[in-house]
């Protein structure tokens, strides 16, 4: 047991060697150059002299091996150095804007809940119907929208043309809504669908169909019978979601100028701030691991024989 | 006590029971017979209101006196899994596969009665018990964790549990080794003489008519075409479909070829069979 | 949906492929022609969909933005089944030691979503329509590898895969002859699935300054130049987006129709 956990623990730090020194290469060796941005940000008229001086105090003159060995030491101090454009230490800076993207996501994922859920069910429930054939129809149009799209016609509506909602900014709930509402309702284009699927599909198995010959409640057969056994599929689709969500925010954040860490980063892109590119990449990483870990946990949990199986097998 | 009278199931266009007329007594086993597709299936599922949504059904099947066909939900439910109740034939999927059978059952009992949960647990025990089975052990068990035959006599706990007037058993040993299902009917028997309760037994398979039903009753394609006391249908079929249906009885035991009987054996043992 | 419906759906966007594709220009505005006396005009008579902040034709820009959008995005497609399905089915016929290779690199990419890492890759590569082209492809190959080492891994064990190879006949041309168009089938749903969501994940990499860059007539970037002028000109913004929404959609339905015809049930196959 101890054993296995070790042996994950050292190929999570090899994968993540790999992956932030393969993302190191990539930044160094692709034309483009920060200081110049630097340079641009304090407005001085760039001499071949200052711009030396600059690289050397970031240490970019140094062969790249020798650069990757420095920020790797600073991270082991939990140090992931500091912004080219701000000069904030990127921790800072990450731990500040962390929550507001972290808002967004869960905002987003209780749209997409609360636009699915019911959503799939009642299609399931009347499968073929006007309802079913509607919200597939819509499903498939949102889905097939980009989804700064969708919510430039979200702002549209209702912050310029009904005035009911900030259309930027981070100002309390209330900014929070349209932002959530666009990224909830592009993702719940998809679950609509695999709801509706689940639910039919567990509504056509035979442990259904024994428990209402047992005369249990409707009610109760489908909450604790048929909802729990779409479960794992949910769960995974969730997880999955939960993962991209990440890339979701960056568009939407950039949408809506909302102050989280994915604006954070395309901001950092046109600047080729290194360290902040680096920091975003390294957490990136660790929450799409955190995130599969615990979806795969979930599912266990909700299915006691899908444990037992992978128990047998491995 | 249960009387279907002009029975039609229809999908569609299409008659998938035409007709039927079936009488039921009281602590009577009554083997409902014919191959697949003939519509037994369907006939039992009518009873208890248990056909899928886009079959409709016409006719009467009066319960004591009650039409269970214009029956609202809630007297439905509240007959169901009490007074009829059903087996399956899919074990593997009589109990819902993630919630432990304990909870199967105490749920069954908290629909209808309402009891201590100290005293549910109880029923079900001495139920699980009276199954033959190692009651303590399977009341906190999943179902994967049971062999078929467990699975089916646990099954039968639970369908019994409430001490029904009826009880629809659909193809409930065609799954089963033949230990298995021998077990499965000696349940079904001791059942019947214990609680004079009335059995359907479907069936496509006669060989254990002669021992355990009553009365006979042959169907093909949506109708009855003979109906009549065991020994009689068996021994003297009047229609040439029913003299087809017993010549097909594979014999037992006497004549069956070592390279069969073998196979047979290996059944019994089926590795998959054993709970783990 | 019914067949009829599906036939007529797959008739008129294989119509609207040919006439995007064949006719120069449709209309007798010029994409690139500017004239500022023109600028911002809402959709009329002279000008159906209006003009944008340049006085360009905006009808004019979408039919010739069909070619770069729909052309990029099918030659990043064939790009990345070009490079992912031989390198899927090498991986799944030898087996041993190369797919030990191959196997933890693809479930390492499968981890992260798309939209992700192409996002990142573009941030690591710089904007740039080059370097969006790099990252898109680079995250798309991989599901045709983990498509084609499937199919590869599943055919392997048939049986007339091993009576080919007992009787001699040499690996490559079993693969060739009888591996190869069996996963062209799943590897042609994925692809019609696929080719609409790389055209949404491109108008969003344009859309953040990542992907190409003005003045190309590209949807994406039109939506990106449009957005400035939003209020006072929604016309830019809802023309460009109605026709991405169009082409995903008839992608989509391409793919519905490809997937029916090779249901794909491969374990560890389509999404």
């Amino acid at each position: 047991m101890a054993a296995s956990i070790a042996r994950k623990v050292l190929r999570l730090l090899v994968f993540l060697l790999g992956l932030t020194f393969l993302s190191f290469c990539l930044l160094k060796l692709v034309p483009g150059d920060p200081v110049r941005g630097i340079l641009r940000v304090d407005e001085m008229a760039a001499t071949q002299d200052q711009m030396g001086g600059i690289r050397k105090e970031l240490g970019l003159d140094l062969p790249l091996y020798r650069q990757y060995g420095i920020w790797l030491s600073q991270l082991l101090k939990l140090d992931l150095g500091s912004s080219y454009l701000s000069g904030r230490p990127v921790a800072a800076e990450f731990a500040e804007k962390l929550p507001n993207t972290l808002a967004l996501a869960a905002g987003s994922l209780l749209v997409m809940l609360l636009v699915s859920l019911p959503l799939g069910a009642l299609a399931a429930r009347h499968r073929n119907r006007w309802l079913d054939r509607m919200s597939r129809y819509m499903s498939a149009a949102v889905s097939s929208m980009p989804s700064f799209w969708l919510g430039l016609l979200l702002i549209d509506l209702f912050a310029v043309r009904l005035q009911l909602l900030p259309p930027m900014g981070s100002e309390g709930i209330a900014s929070l809504i349209l932002p959530s509402a666009t990224l909830g309702l592009s993702m719940a284009a998809l679950y609509v669908g695999l709801i509706r699927s689940s639910l039919i599909e567990s509504g056509s198995q035979e442990f259904i169909l024994s428990a209402r010959a047992r005369g249990i409640h409707p009610f109760r057969i489908f909450v604790r019978h048929q909802l729990r056994h779409s479960l794992v599929p949910l769960l995974t689709l969730l997880g999955e979601s939960l993962a991209s969500l990440l890339g979701g925010t960056v568009v939407i954040e950039t949408l809506f100028n909302y102050p989280g860490i994915g604006k954070w980063i395309v901001d950092a892109v046109s600047a080729r701030d290194y360290p902040v590119i680096m920091g975003y990449v390294l957490f990136a990483a660790l929450f799409i691991l955190l995130v599969n870990r615990s979806t795969e946990a979930a599912c266990r949990l909700a299915n006691p024989e899908l444990a037992r199986k992978e128990l047998r097998h491995s | 006590m249960l009387a279907i009278s002009k029975l039609s199931i229809r999908s569609g266009s299409q008659e998938l029971v035409r007709s039927l007329s079936l009488e039921l007594q009281d602590g009577e086993w009554l083997g409902l017979a014919g191959e697949s597709g003939s519509g037994k299936s369907l006939t039992a599922a009518a009873i208890g209101g248990l056909l899928p949504r886009p079959l409709s059904c016409s006719g009467s099947i009066l319960w004591n006196g009650l039409e269970l066909l214009r029956l609202d939900a809630k007297s439905r439910r509240r007959l169901l899994g009490s007074e009829i109740s059903y087996v399956f034939q899919d074990y593997r999927n009589t109990f819902t596969p993630f919630l432990t059978i304990g909870s199967q059952l105490t749920e069954l009992l908290e629909a209808h009665l309402s009891l201590a949960a100290r005293d549910r647990r109880q029923r079900c025990l001495e139920e699980l018990e009276q199954a033959g089975l190692p009651a303590e052990r399977v009341f906190g068990s999943y179902p994967y964790q049971l062999s078929g035959g467990q699975l089916q006599r646990a099954a039968i706990a639970a369908a019994l549990l409430l001490r029904p007037k009826l009880l629809i058993a659909d193809e409930p040993t065609t799954a089963l080794d033949s230990l298995s299902s021998r077990k499965v009917l000696g349940l079904l028997d001791a059942a019947k003489s214990r609680f004079g309760i009335s059995i359907i037994w479907i069936t496509h398979d006669l060989r254990h008519a002669r021992r355990h039903a009553d009365r006979i009753a042959v169907m093909r394609t949506g109708s009855i075409v003979e109906t009549g006391s065991a020994r009689q249908v068996l021994e003297h079929p009047a229609h040439p479909y029913s003299r087809r249906l017993i010549a097909s009885i594979p014999p037992l035991r006497r004549e069956m070829p070592e390279r069969l009987a073998a196979s047979a054996g290996l059944e019994g043992e089926d590795p998959l069979d054993h709970p783990r | 949906m019914n067949t009829t419906m599906r036939n007529a759906g797959m008739l008129i966007a294989a119509a609207a492929a040919v006439a995007l594709f064949s006719i120069p220009s449709p209309t007798p505005w010029n994409p690139y022609e500017i004239s500022m006396g023109e600028r911002l005009l809402p959709p009329g008579t002279e000008h159906w969909l209006g003009t944008d902040h340049l006085g360009r034709d905006l009808l004019a820009r979408i039919i010739a933005g069909a070619r770069p959008t729909i052309g990029i995005g099918l030659a990043v497609l064939l790009v990345s089944i070009a490079i992912g399905v031989p390198l899927g089915l090498l991986s799944g016929m030898k087996g041993g030691r190369t797919d030990s290779i191959f196997k933890p690199i693809i479930d390492g990419f499968m981890t992260f979503p798309d939209y992700l890492s192409a996002i990142i890759l573009s941030a690591l590569l710089g904007p740039g329509l080059m370097s969006m082209l790099i990252a898109v492809i680079a995250v798309k190959w991989v599901r045709y590898a983990r498509l084609a080492r499937s199919v590869a891994l599943a055919e392997k064990e048939k049986d007339y895969a091993a009576m080919a190879l007992l009787s001699g006949l040499s690996p490559v041309r079993l693969v060739l002859k009888h591996i190869l168009p069996h996963a062209m089938g799943h590897v042609a749903a994925l692809a019609a699935a696929d080719l609409g969501k790389i055209i949404l994940l491109m108008a969003s990499l344009s859309y953040l300054g990542l992907g190409s860059q003005p003045p190309a007539p590209e949807w994406g970037s039109m939506l990106s130049e449009g957005r400035a002028y939003f209020h006072a000109a929604p016309h830019l913004m809802l023309a460009p987006g109605l026709a991405v929404m169009a082409a995903v959609l008839l992608a989509g339905f391409a793919g519905n129709r490809l997937r029916d015809r090779y249901d794909v049930k491969l374990k560890g196959g389509a999404e």
